[in-house]
Order: structure tokens, then sequence, then C-alpha cells
């Protein structure tokens, strides 16, 4: 009895957690499936997006290089490179997680986003998997669900509306950015470095190959140039700065 | 500006539609799945913390400012179909991601602006 109520007790705390996660996800899920259609791409495909994938920015970014008339090559590899900061955020929850039964930490591991990251660092307790996946579970479907509704009813949407739509991944970006660059010089400098080098290059090279090339080699150069300007501790790594700011 | 290929028709200054056949989609989906799956678990997998050479922890501390801030120039100028309505909903987004106005707002008040600007 004590254990269901433990368990329930925790299923509620992780629900309250994913509230907000979800509530953020629906319009940008909404854009991301709106967007997805108006490129010409199959409803099917949009979904499996967001149920394979579950990372917002690289769904966008996915849609975008693929009107492009990008490969799905070097879309992949920009996915890879651009979802590669979950590896650290993983590692952080990894280390606070308290299961160890294979599955379980199997499921953890696919709900690891940025924001599911940033609200489960919140959590001053150990992280139990009841916890845990009903968190990601909450956020998950607010996802998928917020996608398909973007798709089939975003046309109802007014055409302004449908255009400025447009801004929401960049505007993501942007949340995302900025307040993780506060007070480290050589973050923005990264940054100011990689928006120029990109728009240079993308005049001769499709952009998605462009955005390839500019982020493997501005961090290259700034780790010759600056090699310990930034360190990478357990408890100090950049993922920690790249929380959106929570309620 | 827009590079013709196998799969490219002819773009005007806006949104494209894409030719990508079917199968190349389905490899996309999955190509995508894996490389996004496979990093977030590994740290589950692995039971003794391995630690990381320092010059690649180097590297992947400076690769999200890199990669953020190529993913946002300058494809934000082209994201609305009006640039004076993605400038403004870019410089929106900036000041209100400075101001620490949470993630949701930031995205929703920069949206509303690009809608309404001229």
């Amino acid at each position: 009895m004590q254990k269901d109520i433990l368990f329930s007790k925790r299923v509620l705390d992780g629900i309250q957690g994913g509230l907000p996660i979800a509530i953020g996800y629906i319009p940008i899920a909404i854009a991301f499936g709106f967007l997805a259609k108006s490129a010409g791409m199959p409803v099917l495909v949009t979904i499996a997006l967001s149920v394979f994938v579950f990372a917002g920015a690289s769904q966008f970014i996915a849609v975008s290089m693929a009107a492009l008339g990008s490969s799905w090559g070097s879309i992949v590899l920009l996915v890879f490179m651009l979802n590669l900061r979950h590896l650290l955020m993983s590692m952080h929850i990894a280390s606070r997680f308290v299961d160890h039964r294979r599955w379980i930490r199997a499921l953890v591991a696919f709900g690891v986003t940025d924001e599911t990251y940033a609200m489960l660092m919140m959590r001053s307790r150990d992280l139990s998997p009841p916890m845990v996946l009903s968190l990601q579970f909450t956020a998950y479907i607010s996802w998928v669900a917020g996608t398909w509704v973007g798709y089939t009813l975003g046309d109802a949407l007014p055409e302004r509306l449908q255009s400025g739509l447009g801004i929401a991944l960049y505007a993501m970006f942007i949340a995302l950015l900025v307040p993780s660059i506060r007070g480290k010089r050589s973050a923005l400098m990264v940054s100011l470095l990689a928006m120029l080098s990109n728009t240079l290059f993308s005049r001769w090279i499709p952009s998605g190959l462009a955005i390839i090339l500019t982020a493997v080699l501005i961090p290259l150069l700034m780790t010759w140039l600056l090699p310990s300007e930034m360190t990478t501790s357990r408890e100090n790594d950049q993922v920690e700065n790249l929380e959106i700011d929570q309620p | 500006m827009n590079k013709l290929n196998g799969f490219l028709k002819e773009c005007g200054g806006g949104w494209c539609r894409m030719k990508m056949a079917t199968w190349e989609l389905v490899w996309m989906v999955a190509g995508m799945a894996l490389v996004t799956y496979v990093p977030r678990l590994i740290p589950f997998l692995l039971t003794k913390h391995v630690p990381l050479q320092p010059k690649v922890q180097q590297f992947l501390t400076y690769l999200p400012y890199a990669i953020l801030g190529a993913l946002i120039f300058p494809g934000i100028l082209s994201s609305t179909g009006r640039l004076s309505s993605a400038l403004a909903g870019m410089i929106t987004a900036f000041v209100l991601a400075y101001l620490r106005v949470h993630l949701v707002l930031t995205v929703t008040f920069a949206v509303l602006i690009a809608t309404v600007w001229p």
C-alpha cells in the first residue's frame, strides 16, 4: 500500500513537471506540423518525425533542408551534430538516475530533450522511474498531438499567421541561445563567428552543407585558439547553461 | 542562389516544395531517429564514467553555440517571406530572450510580431 502511494505520488510529480513543457510544446509542435505540410511532407512522415525523433529543432531543420533540396544524408548528418548536445545532457541525467533496469534506462534515454533535461535537473531529489517517465511522457504526448493538429488544421489559420509561424523555429533557437551565452564571452564569439561564416559559406554551397561545415570548423578553430576558455566538467558542463528559463 | 539538383524544382523567393522520393524520406526519418537516440542512450549504457579527452570535451562545449548560431543566420531572414517582418520577429526574439522571458512567450511574441508587421 505504501509502495502504491509512493508510486502515484511520483507519477503526479512527473506530470506536474511535464505540464509546463507540454504547454510550451503545443505552439511549436503546431508550427512544425503546419510547416511540414506546407513543404509538401507527407502526413505519416511528419508524424513519424515527432514520434521517433522527438527533437524539435532538428525536425524543423530537416523540413527546411528537405524543402531546399538537401539530400537525406546531409540532413541526417546535421541532425546528428545538432542533437549531439543531448549526449551531455544524458550523461548528467544518468548520473542521478536511480534505477538500473536496462529497458527503463533505454526508455528514459529516448525522452531526453532540452526541456525535459532542464526540468529534471531542477528536481532536488533522486530521479525515479515513475517520475521521470511521467514527465517525459507528458511532454511527448503534447509534442506528437501538436504536430498532428498543426498538420491537419494549420490551413485554417489566417494566411498572415501562417507566414508568421515561419519564424517560430528561429525564435526557439534564439531563446535557447541567448540565455546560454550570458556572461560567456567565448560562447558569444563562437556564435557570432558561426553566423558570419555560415552566411559566407551559404553563398557558394547548399545551406545544409554550410551549416555542417560551420559547425565543425568554428568550434575547431576556437578549440585551437582558446583551449582553456571553457571547460566541461561533470557538474559544470555547458549543458547546464543551455537550460531554458523555467518558471 | 538555390542549387538545382535532381530534387529541386526552381524556387521562387518563398517556400519550396520538396521532391524527395518516399524511400528517401523513410531513410531520412530512420537515420534521424537513430542518430538522435544513440547519443541519448550511450550514457545510460555506460556503467562507469568514461572521461572524454579534454580537446574533445572542449570541442563539444563549443559545438552547440556554433550550431545554434549557424542555424539562426542567415536562415531567419527568409523565414516569413517578408524580410521586414522577419527582422522584426528576430529583434523581438533577441530582446525577449535577453530579458530572460520564458521560451514559450518569446516564441509566441516573435511569431505575433512577425505576423502583424507589414
